[in-house]
């Protein structure tokens, strides 16, 4: 996945869109899956940017006349705040048909830490 | 479903739209100069005004500001659900292109498998029904779901379709997520002149 990361500025490329995703945790780690459609993979970008997981992609349209427009020309943007115990070197990303599917792994040997309540 | 955006006189009305977006003055609009030439003008705005997702027509309302943007507004182009769409679905989503030789209609409809979608044709009316299956784990599974905003399970789109198609040349193919239908319009037999006969200018003929 190679793209630029200079932003455009808004309205360039149309509205931004918001891709659905459905996120799911389990004792490996997190899944973020996400629909996007119409993006080949050399417009997608994705990336950490401090502790934030930023998922770009262009959606670029066909020639011709719009008659109806349900999803418009722009950029599919979403991003998330990593926390401490996931390990952003350890990102894999797949995507097949539309559907991106990234896994984040937790930091080596970090599982659920038991908080302890003090009380009398 | 799509059948108010075939009007009989959708290109004649595009047509008009081209040239008041043209006369409205292009390059002044940030719209018009973000697109690929200046006859595009149109059709874009056409497409920004139309969204179906509310939170894309704000985005997209305050763009309008090309003088004439209102009329664009017009029910006569309003892309509203129809009788026969059903309950508000809005999956998949669905671009819809006109050409003179041709009508596409692109599908945005990620992760699936051809096996799992049906293209059908009912008189003019296209049907395009399938079932999405959900990603999300067993409710045991001792995984936690923290966001779960992807559609799934049964889907059914329909659009309306002009009179003027090849129903035989229908093409549709998948990639990327998206399922791209080409339904090419009838050609009209081409033009061939007809010899007017003049029977006077035989008689005249005749005599010289």
């Amino acid at each position: 996945m190679t793209t630029t990361n200079v932003p455009r500025p808004l309205g360039a490329l149309g509205p931004w869109l918001r891709p659905p995703v459905d996120i799911i945790e389990d004792e490996t780690g997190i899944v973020v899956i996400a629909d996007i459609p119409g993006v080949p993979l050399e417009r997608m970008a994705l990336r950490t940017e401090v502790d934030q997981l930023v998922i770009e992609g262009e959606l670029a349209h066909r020639p011709g006349e719009a008659a109806a427009s349900e999803l418009p020309p722009g950029r599919y943007r979403r991003s998330f705040a990593l926390s401490r115990e996931l390990d952003p070197q350890g990102i894999s990303a797949a995507m097949d048909q539309g559907v991106l599917r990234i896994h984040i792994p937790r930091a080596g040997g970090s599982h659920v830490r038991r908080i302890p309540i003090l009380g009398g | 479903m799509l059948r108010s955006v075939f009007p009989q006189d959708i290109l004649a009305e595009l047509g008009r739209l081209q040239r008041e977006a043209g006369e409205a003055g292009a390059p002044d609009d940030p719209m018009a100069s973000a697109l690929e030439g200046a006859e595009q003008a149109g059709a874009g705005r056409l497409a920004s005004a139309l969204p179906a997702q509310p939170a894309l027509a704000a985005l997209t309302a305050g763009m309008l500001t090309a003088p004439g943007a209102a009329m664009l507004h017009s029910p006569a182009l309003a892309l509203a659900p129809g009788i026969r769409d059903s309950r508000g679905a809005r999956f998949p989503a669905l671009n819809l292109r006109t050409s003179p030789v041709a009508i596409e209609i692109e599908a945005f409809m990620p992760g699936l498998s051809i096996d799992e979608v049906r293209l059908s044709l009912e008189g003019d009316v296209m049907v395009l029904t399938g079932e999405r299956e959900s990603q999300l784990p067993e409710s045991d599974d001792g995984a936690t779901v923290h966001a779960a905003e992807r559609f799934s399970g049964r889907f059914r789109r329909v659009i309306g379709l002009p009179h003027d198609i090849d129903t035989q040349a229908i093409e549709a193919r998948y990639a990327l997520g998206v399922l791209t239908i080409t339904v090419p319009r009838l050609q009209p037999v081409m033009a061939r002149p007809i010899t007017i006969q003049d029977p006077s200018r035989d008689d005249l003929t005749g005599r010289q």
